[in-house]
C-alpha cells in the first residue's frame, strides 16, 4: 500500500472534478467554472477588462487551491541535497535550501514551483496541477538517493489558497493578518508561516505585488469570506484564472 | 452669531457652508468647523446635561480632553462636539435631558439630590427592602447613562476596518515634539507612523501662532515618508502593540520604538459652579478663536495659576472680548502678566475664581483673595458671559505609563512627572516636562533621532544633527503652580466639580476619605473618578490635591491612580472585530445546507447534525444505509524505520505488531493513566502509519504526539492530514452492496473483514477504506482527498438510492453509538477517566515489554478498585433525563451523572450511559436519576443494546 490516497489526480476516472472549498462562495458571487488539470476553477467573474483593472489598480483576489501542494520531510542537510538535486533537475540552476532557512522560499523556473521552508526540516512545494507530475517524478528520484528517512506528501487538500493581486495587495493582507509584510522586510520570495485571519497559515510572497496565502482547507470559505469583505473596503474583488493568466504573462 | 473676522492660520473654509441640525433645529455652520464650534458660533452654549445631577454642560477644553460637550451624531451618543468635525445633513442630539434640553425634569436631583446622593448612594438608600432591588435597580439603571443607543440592532450597525501596521517608529502625538521625532527618525530611514488626535497635525503651535511652522513640518514629515494618522486616538499600549482608532478604522500598529508626545493636559479650576457653559480653560478659548474665528465671549474674568492664563487674556483682548480682570494666583507678578497692565488689564496677584454666577451660563464671576489654602469669601463681583481659567497642566503621561513608564510628584511644577521610561521607549515635548517651543521641539527630534539609532540607522556624527538650543529657556508655561490649586476644598456651599465625567464633587471627595477610602485606588472605586470619559484627564489632579488636604498626606504619597486602557472612548464594537467566525467546514458542507441539514458547532467545525428527523436516519442506518460526513475526524501520518515503536510509547496497546492492511483501535492515556482520546490505527505499510483521532481531539493528539517525538528523537515523521481528506461513513445492511458498486474491490466479508484497510478507486478517486464501525452495524470509513468530497457523496447516495440510503447526522449517529455503550472521549469522559472504569480494560496492555505513556500510573491503577464506573442504563418510565443529571447512590446522596441519554425508537426506550458507583455497576442494578427536582428509575446495562456480540458489526 502507499500513501496515494492522500493526493489529487490530474485525471480522476469518470466525472469526478476536484474542487476548491472555496467553489461555492466563488459560484456565489458570479464566478463562471471550468475545467483545469482536472479542477473545476473560476475562469472568471466579470468582463476580463474589469477583472484586469482590479488587479493592475487595486487589488483581486484568486482562488488558488488548486495548487498541487507536496510536503516534504527529511533531516535538513538531506533536504537540502533533495531541492538542489530536483530543481538542477526541472531547472536552470541548482538552487540550494539554505537561503530558505531564513523565511526565503526558493524558486524552481521549469516547472515553475516554490519550495517553501516550514521547518528546517520540512518542506512546502507549490507548483500547477499541470506540473506536478514533472515534479513530483523528480522528487521521487532524488528521493531514492538520499540518505535516511524522506517522507514526500502530497497535501494539496490540506491547504487552501488565494492570491492576493494588486497594488493594495499587501494593504489588503494586512486587513486580516499581522504578519509583517513591508515590502522592504518580505521582498518577493518571502516566506512567512504565522496566525492568517487568526488561524494558522503562511503568506508566499509570490512577486511585488502579488500574495499567496495558505490556511487549512476546512477553512477555505472562511478565507473566502474574510478576504472578500476586506477587500470590499478597497475596492477589490475575486478574479478568475483568464486575468490571472494575463497578470502572470505580464509579469 | 459670534464669528469673527478670518484668523490667521484659522481651520475654516469660509466659502463652504454646511447645513446640520441640533435636536431638529437647522445650525450654519462653515466648512472646517466642529459642531461644537458651530453651534457656539450660533449661540448655543448648553450641549446636553451631566451623567448624574443633569447640569447644563458646554464647551470647555475645545480639545476633546473633557466630557462637557458629548452629543449624539445621527443617534451614536457619546460624540465630542468639540472634536468631530460638521458633515452636511448630520442630525446632532443633545444628552441626558428630558423632555428637552432646556427643560430637564431630572434636573430636579440637582436642587434636591445632592445631600442624598452621595457617592454609592444606590447601595446605601436602595437596598431595603431586598425584594424592591430589581425594581431599584431598573430605575437607576434607565435614569443613568449618557445617551442612548438605537433601539433596532440595524440602527447600531456600522462597519470597522481594522488594519495591522508594522512600523519601525510609532510616534503617538503630532505636536511640534512628535513632529519633529517622526521627522528625525524618518529622515534617518525608519518607518514611522505618526498618530495624532486632532484633524491635522501641529498641537498648540496651530492655536498658538505657529501654525506656518506647523504645516511646514507636517510636509516635511510626509515628504521625508512618515505616514500621519490623523483625528486618532492611540488608545493604549499593550506589550509594543498600539491600537489607535481612527474614524471606523482601528490600526494595530506594533512599532520596535515607541516616541510619546503627548502633550500636557491643561486642569481646570474648583470652584463653586466651575461647570457653569461660559466657564472654559484658556487652551479651550483660545482654539475657538484661532481655529474656527469663534468670539467666545463679549466680557471675560479669567482666573490662572500660570502664564497661559495670561497669554489667554492677550489673545481674547486681540479678538475683541473685554478683559475684566485676571486673577493670578501666583503672588509675584510675571513679566507677561505685568506687560497686561499695559493693556489696561486688572491683574490681581493672590486671586483666585471663587464661584460662577448664573443659571443657564455664565453670568458674573466672583473673584477672592486666596490666603493659607482657602478663598477669602469677601471678595469682588464681576459681570460677565465667559470665565477662562487654567489650572496649569498635568503631563499626559497615561499611555506611557501603560508601556512602562513611572512618575513621581514634582512639589516645583505641582504635578506627576515622568521619572522612569523603559528601554524603546521615548517621551517627548510636554509630556517629558519641556514647555517652551524650542526645547519641545528639541527634545522631539532628540526621541526621534535615538530611536533611529536604537534601530542601527545614522552614525555617530548624527547625533549633531539635532543641535540642542544655547541656552535653556525658562519654561514660563510650566512654572511653579500652587500645588493645593483649589479655591473650593469641599466645604462651602453650591457644587465644586472634580469629575465633569460622573459628577463627582470635592465634597465627594472628602466624604470618601472620611468613610474610608482614602487611598486614590480605593477612592476612585468609591466615588468613580476618573473612570468616566475623560479618564482623569481632567480629574485626577484635583482629586489627588483633595486627598492630599483631606488625609494630610503629600501629593508623591498619595500617587496615581493605575493607567488603563482605552486611554480615549471608543465604541465596543470597534474593538469586536469583524463578524466572521473561522468555522471549519467539511468539503460537503455546501451539499448538507442543500439537503435542509441542521448545521450546529461541534469544537471548530460546522457540523450537519441532522436533516430533519434523526431518529428515522438512525433508524434507517439499521434497515438499510445510511451515509454520514465523518470528515472531521483527526487524520494524521505516521512514517518512518521507528514508527511502530513511536506509537508503542504512546498507545497503551501494541501497534508496532500491526500488520500492513489491518486496523486497531487505541485509546490514548496521559501519564497519569487517564483516558486522552481514542481512535484507530491503520497500518499502511512497513513504514507508515495511518492515525484517526477524535475530531475535538484532532489538534491536542498533534501537538502531544509532536511533543514527544520532539523528546525521544526517533527517526519519523509525522503530518497532520486532517483537512487534507474527506472521511465519509458508509453504515447499514446494505453497505456493501452500495459499495461493491462503487469500487472495484473484492468486498466479500472474507476479502474485506472487519477491521481491515484497503486502497482503492471509489467512484474513481483513489481512497483509503477501513472496516470498522462506530454505529453497530456492517460499515465502511472511506477517506480521500478532500477536493473530491461533493462527487464522491453524490456517487455513494446516488448508487445507494436502490437500497434506500440516506444522509445521517451527528445526532442520529450519537442515538446509534449509545446503542453500542461506544464513549465518546469528552462526552463520556472527563479528565479523572481511567480505561479501566470506562469499561476498557482490555485496551490497555500491561504486559507490554516497552515503556509507554501512563505505564506506571495504569499499572498502579489496575491495582485500585475503581469507585465508579461508566455503564449503560435504561429508563424504566421512558423519561429523557438530562445529560449531567446527578446518579444517586442508595442512601439518596450523588455518586455519579448521567453523561449521555437518548431517546432510541429501534429500541423503544431511553438508554443512557452514566458513571455509577462500582456497586452498582452490574446488569440489573437499579440506579436512582435526580434530574432538576424529578427522581427517575433506571436499571444498569453493561452490554451494548444493540447487536451485544458484534455480528453485524462484523458480518
Amino acid at each position: 500500500m502507499s500513501l496515494g490516497f492522500l493526493g489529487v489526480d490530474a485525471a480522476p476516472a469518470g466525472e469526478m472534478r476536484a474542487r476548491s472549498p472555496m467553489e461555492r462562495l466563488a459560484v456565489k458571487d458570479g464566478a463562471r467554472m471550468s475545467l483545469r488539470d482536472g479542477w473545476n476553477v473560476p475562469e472568471a467573474f466579470s468582463e476580463p477588462t474589469i477583472e484586469r483593472r482590479r488587479i493592475t489598480q487595486k487589488v483581486g483576489f484568486a482562488d488558488r487551491s488548486s495548487l498541487t501542494k507536496l510536503e516534504l520531510q527529511a533531516e535538513p542537510a538531506v533536504l537540502a541535497r533533495i531541492v538542489a538535486q530536483a530543481t538542477d533537475q526541472g531547472s536552470s540552476g541548482g538552487l540550494a535550501l539554505e537561503p530558505t532557512l531564513a523565511g526565503r522560499a526558493v524558486i524552481g523556473r521549469t516547472p515553475a514551483t516554490w519550495w517553501c521552508p516550514v521547518t528546517p526540516a520540512r518542506v512546502l512545494v507549490l507548483c500547477e496541477p499541470g506540473s506536478a507530475q514533472a515534479v513530483r517524478a523528480a522528487l521521487v528520484r532524488a528521493q531514492g538517493t538520499a540518505p535516511g528517512t524522506v517522507t514526500l506528501l502530497d497535501v494539496t487538500c490540506g491547504l487552501a489558497a488565494l492570491s492576493l493581486i494588486g497594488p493594495n495587495a499587501r494593504e489588503l493582507l494586512a486587513r486580516f493578518c499581522a504578519i509583517d509584510v513591508r515590502p522592504l522586510l518580505t521582498p518577493p520570495a518571502a516566506f512567512r508561516p504565522g496566525s492568517v485571519a487568526r488561524t494558522p497559515g503562511y503568506v508566499l510572497v509570490e512577486a511585488q505585488d502579488r500574495l499567496l496565502v495558505l490556511v487549512g482547507w476546512a477553512l477555505g470559505e472562511y478565507l473566502w469570506r474574510v478576504v472578500a469583505d476586506a477587500a470590499a473596503d478597497l475596492g477589490g474583488g475575486p478574479v478568475g484564472a483568464q486575468a490571472l493568466a494575463l497578470e502572470t504573462a505580464d509579469a | 452669531m459670534s464669528r469673527l473676522a478670518p484668523q490667521p492660520g484659522e481651520r475654516l473654509d469660509r466659502t463652504e457652508a454646511i447645513a446640520f441640525t441640533f435636536d431638529g433645529k437647522p445650525v450654519a455652520a462653515l466648512d472646517g468647523d466642529t459642531i461644537g464650534s458651530a453651534l457656539y458660533a450660533a449661540g448655543q452654549r448648553t450641549f446636553s446635561r451631566s451623567f448624574k445631577y443633569h447640569r447644563r454642560r458646554g464647551l470647555m477644553c475645545c480639545a476633546g480632553h473633557c466630557p462637557n460637550c458629548l452629543v449624539a451624531v445621527d443617534g451614536a451618543p457619546g460624540v465630542r462636539a468639540c472634536t468631530e468635525p460638521v458633515r452636511e445633513g448630520m442630525r446632532v442630539e443633545h444628552l441626558n435631558a428630558k423632555p428637552g434640553l432646556e427643560l430637564d425634569a431630572m434636573a430636579v436631583t440637582d436642587v434636591l439630590g445632592g445631600p442624598f446622593t452621595p457617592p454609592g448612594f444606590y447601595y446605601k438608600t436602595f437596598i431595603r427592602p431586598r425584594r424592591m432591588w430589581p425594581v431599584y435597580e431598573w430605575v437607576l439603571r434607565h435614569a443613568a447613562g449618557l445617551g442612548r443607543l438605537p433601539e433596532r440592532q440595524a440602527e447600531r450597525t456600522w462597519r470597522t476596518e481594522y488594519r495591522r501596521r508594522h512600523a519601525d517608529v510609532l510616534v503617538v502625538g503630532g505636536g511640534h515634539a512628535g513632529l519633529s521625532a517622526a521627522i528625525a527618525a524618518a529622515e534617518f530611514g525608519a518607518d514611522v507612523v505618526l498618530a495624532d488626535d486632532g484633524p491635522e497635525p501641529g498641537g498648540r503651535l496651530l492655536w498658538e501662532g505657529g501654525h506656518a511652522t506647523a504645516r511646514a513640518l507636517a510636509q516635511r514629515a510626509l515628504a521625508a515618508g512618515v505616514e500621519l494618522i490623523g483625528s486618532a486616538s492611540a488608545l493604549g499600549h499593550f506589550d509594543g502593540l498600539v491600537p489607535v482608532w481612527q474614524g471606523n478604522t482601528l490600526h494595530q500598529v506594533r512599532a520596535k520604538h515607541h516616541v510619546y508626545a503627548t502633550g500636557a493636559i491643561e486642569q481646570p479650576l474648583l470652584f463653586t459652579g466651575n461647570d457653569l457653559p461660559g466657564v472654559m480653560l484658556s487652551g479651550g478659548a483660545r482654539r475657538l478663536v484661532a481655529l474656527y474665528g469663534v468670539k467666545p465671549g463679549t466680557r471675560a474674568v479669567i482666573a490662572s495659576t500660570s502664564d497661559r492664563g495670561v497669554q489667554a487674556a492677550t489673545a481674547l483682548i486681540d479678538a475683541g472680548v473685554e478683559v475684566l480682570a485676571v486673577a493670578d494666583l501666583r503672588t509675584a507678578p510675571s513679566p507677561l502678566a505685568a506687560r497686561l497692565k499695559e493693556r489696561d488689564v486688572e491683574v490681581l496677584h493672590g486671586w483666585t475664581v471663587v464661584a460662577s454666577r448664573g443659571r443657564q451660563a455664565v453670568r458674573g464671576a466672583l473673584l477672592g483673595r486666596l490666603d493659607a489654602g482657602t478663598a477669602d469669601s469677601v471678595g469682588r463681583q464681576f459681570e460677565c458671559d465667559l470665565i477662562v481659567v487654567s489650572g496649569g497642566v498635568a503631563p499626559a503621561t497615561a499611555l506611557i505609563e501603560q508601556a512602562g513608564a513611572r512618575t513621581e510628584y514634582d512639589p516645583e511644577r505641582g504635578h506627576f512627572r515622568l521619572r522612569m521610561l523603559p528601554p524603546g521607549l521615548w517621551a517627548a515635548g510636554e509630556v517629558a516636562g519641556e514647555g517652551d517651543e524650542q526645547l519641545v521641539a528639541y527634545s522631539g527630534a532628540r526621541a526621534g533621532l535615538e530611536a533611529a539609532h536604537a534601530l542601527g540607522l545614522g552614525d555617530d556624527g548624527s547625533t549633531g544633527h539635532t543641535a540642542q538650543p544655547a541656552a535653556p529657556i525658562v519654561d514660563e508655561a510650566l512654572a511653579p503652580v500652587l500645588a493645593t490649586g483649589a479655591s473650593n476644598d469641599g466645604k462651602g456651599k453650591g457644587k465644586a466639580f472634580t469629575c465633569f465625567c460622573e459628577d463627582v464633587t470635592a465634597k465627594d471627595i472628602n466624604r470618601g476619605v472620611r468613610e474610608g477610602y482614602d487611598s486614590i485606588e480605593l477612592c476612585k472605586r468609591f466615588t468613580t473618578v476618573t473612570m468616566g470619559p475623560c479618564q482623569g484627564r481632567m480629574c485626577q489632579l484635583s482629586s489627588i490635591r483633595l486627598m492630599s488636604a483631606a488625609t494630610g498626606q503629600g501629593l508623591g504619597q498619595i500617587g496615581t491612580t493605575t493607567a488603563r486602557p482605552p486611554w480615549s472612548t471608543v465604541p465596543l464594537g470597534a474593538l469586536a472585530g469583524r463578524p466572521i467566525e473561522p468555522a471549519k467546514r467539511s468539503s460537503i458542507h455546501g451539499l448538507h445546507r442543500d439537503l435542509g441539514a441542521t448545521i450546529k458547532w461541534a469544537g471548530d467545525w460546522r457540523r450537519a447534525y441532522d436533516y430533519g428527523d434523526p431518529q428515522g436516519e438512525a433508524l434507517n442506518v439499521h434497515e438499510a444505509a445510511g451515509l454520514i460526513d465523518v470528515s472531521t475526524l483527526g487524520k494524521l501520518v505516521v512514517r518512518g524505520p521507528q514508527a511502530g515503536e513511536f506509537l508503542d510509547l504512546l498507545y497503551p496497546n501494541r501497534l508496532s505488531s500491526l500488520k500492513p492492511g489491518r486496523v486497531r483501535y487505541g485509546v490514548l492515556s496521559t501519564d497519569a493513566g487517564r483516558i486522552m482520546d481514542d481512535g484507530t490505527v491503520s497500518r499502511i505499510d512497513e513504514q507508515t502509519f495511518y492515525v484517526t483521532t477524535t475530531s475535538s481531539g484532532a489538534g491536542a493528539v498533534e501537538q502531544w504526539f509532536s511533543w514527544w517525538l520532539a523528546d525521544w528523537k526517533l527517526d519519523v515523521h509525522l503530518s497532520d492530514v486532517t483537512q487534507t481528506l474527506c472521511a465519509l461513513n458508509l453504515a447499514g445492511p446494505r453497505a456493501r452492496e452500495i459499495l461493491s458498486r462503487l469500487t472495484d474491490l473484492d468486498c466479500s466479508p472474507e476479502a474485506f473483514s472487519y477491521l481491515d484497510c484497503r486502497q482503492d478507486q471509489v467512484a474513481g478517486v483513489h481512497s483509503l477504506l477501513m472496516r470498522i464501525g462506530f454505529v453497530g452495524e456492517l460499515g465502511y470509513e472511506i477517506h480521500f482527498p478532500a477536493a473530491y468530497g461533493e462527487d464522491v457523496w453524490n456517487a455513494i447516495l446516488t448508487a445507494g438510492e436502490p437500497e434506500g440510503i440516506r444522509p445521517f447526522g451527528l445526532e442520529p449517529q450519537r442515538i446509534l453509538r449509545l446503542q453500542k455503550q461506544h464513549l465518546i472521549v469528552g462526552q463520556d469522559t472527563d479528565s479523572e477517566s481511567t480505561p479501566f472504569a470506562a469499561g476498557m480494560p482490555w485496551a490497555v496492555k500491561l504486559d507490554k515489554e516497552e515503556q509507554f505513556i501512563g505505564k506506571r500510573a495504569l499499572a498502579h491503577l489496575a491495582e485500585l478498585p475503581a469507585e465508579t464506573a461508566l455503564v449503560g442504563f435504561a429508563v424504566a418510565n421512558g423519561q429523557l433525563p438530562t445529560e449531567g443529571a446527578v446518579v444517586l447512590d442508595q442512601r439518596g446522596r450523588a455518586a455519579g451523572q448521567v453523561t449521555s441519554a437518548r431517546r432510541s425508537r429501534q429500541l423503544e426506550r431511553v438508554i443512557g450511559m452514566a458513571w455509577v458507583p462500582s456497586a452498582l455497576a452490574s446488569d440489573g442494578q437499579a440506579i436512582t436519576i435526580a434530574d432538576n427536582g424529578v427522581r427517575l428509575s433506571a436499571s444498569v446495562v453493561t452490554e451494548p443494546f444493540h447487536d451485544p456480540a458484534g455480528e453485524l458489526l462484523r458480518s
